[in-house]
């Protein structure tokens, strides 16, 4: 990496943070990252930074999708951190994924991560993915076009 | 970079500010050597906030903060900037001449409702494999 040209940023994008508030206070209903559309990007890190805690046990998975649709009934746990129950305060937690390791026909990534019960501390889930493909102009034509040779 | 290494073997969290509720009292990172990185990257998170924060970098030349100063800001957040995320890179040259160190700074104008974080990812191009270089609060890495 350090040889490329360019920042860092111009190689490793932010594409999902826990939705609609990042960081936030976690409870035991689980919330998700916005969805990495895998297609895009050669590997995503997500990483999971917990504030001052409660002595509760969290889990953070990450999943796998066909759609990127929060109603995709084909969603499906990917990898599970090992849940913690004491001494949470002020660690992280890194997961990384390949696009290569997505089951056949998956296209998104997103994270989750849930409590047992409501939290007091808050914790932050980012995703960064790196090295966007490259791709012919016709991988961005709708999905509505036929193209014939 | 091996193409076929996984982003946490080359790409380690090297400093944070930990999600917490901020206030009108700066908080600050980690205190990371500059030397063992080609390039840091800062990546600030905002909850949903209610005043003005602002978001830095600063440099130091002892490691300690003994002599400490600004080295890159963000323009500054308003409270119409919930959940945001803002990218700092710094690379050694930035640095003023006999400063060696950098942290991430956060403040707000008042005190938050609202959690903030920041999470800084270093690049680094020498042979000792980089998850050495993670921070020890690091509690796991799923490869």
């Amino acid at each position: 990496m350090a040889m490329m040209p360019g920042r860092m940023s111009e190689h490793i994008a932010v594409v999902a943070g826990l939705l609609t508030d990042n960081p936030f206070v976690i409870v035991d209903t689980e919330k998700f990252t916005d969805y990495v559309d895998m297609q895009k990007f050669e590997q995503v890190m997500f990483i999971c930074m917990v504030g001052d805690v409660n002595n509760k046990t969290f889990t953070l998975v990450v999943y796998e999708s066909i759609l990127g649709t929060g109603t995709d009934a084909s969603l499906v746990a990917w990898q599970s951190l090992a849940a913690e129950t004491t001494a949470n305060d002020n660690t992280e937690y890194v997961c990384c994924v390949r696009r290569e390791e997505l089951s056949a026909g998956y296209r998104y990534l997103r994270a989750g991560i849930v409590s047992q019960a409501g939290q007091d501390g808050e914790v932050s889930l980012i995703g960064l993915a790196l090295n966007p493909i490259h791709e012919p102009a016709s991988g961005s034509d709708m999905t509505s076009v036929t193209i014939k040779q | 970079m091996a193409f076929n290494a996984k982003l946490c073997e080359f790409l380690p969290v090297v400093g944070t500010i930990d999600p917490a509720v901020i206030a009108d009292t700066p908080v600050f990172g980690d205190e990371i050597a500059v030397a063992d990185f080609d390039e840091l990257m800062f990546v600030f998170s905002l909850g949903a906030v209610d005043k003005k924060v602002d978001c830095a970098v600063w440099e130091d030349d002892d490691g300690a903060a003994g002599n400490t100063q600004a080295l890159k800001s963000a323009t500054q957040l308003t409270a119409s900037d919930d959940n945001k995320q803002v990218v700092i890179n710094i690379r050694p040259h930035d640095l003023s001449a006999t400063f060696t160190h950098v942290r991430a700074r956060i403040v707000c104008e008042a005190a938050q409702a609202a959690p903030l974080s920041c999470v800084v990812l270093g690049a680094n191009s020498g042979p000792i494999p980089t998850t050495l270089a993670d921070l020890v609060t690091v509690a796991e890495i799923v490869p």
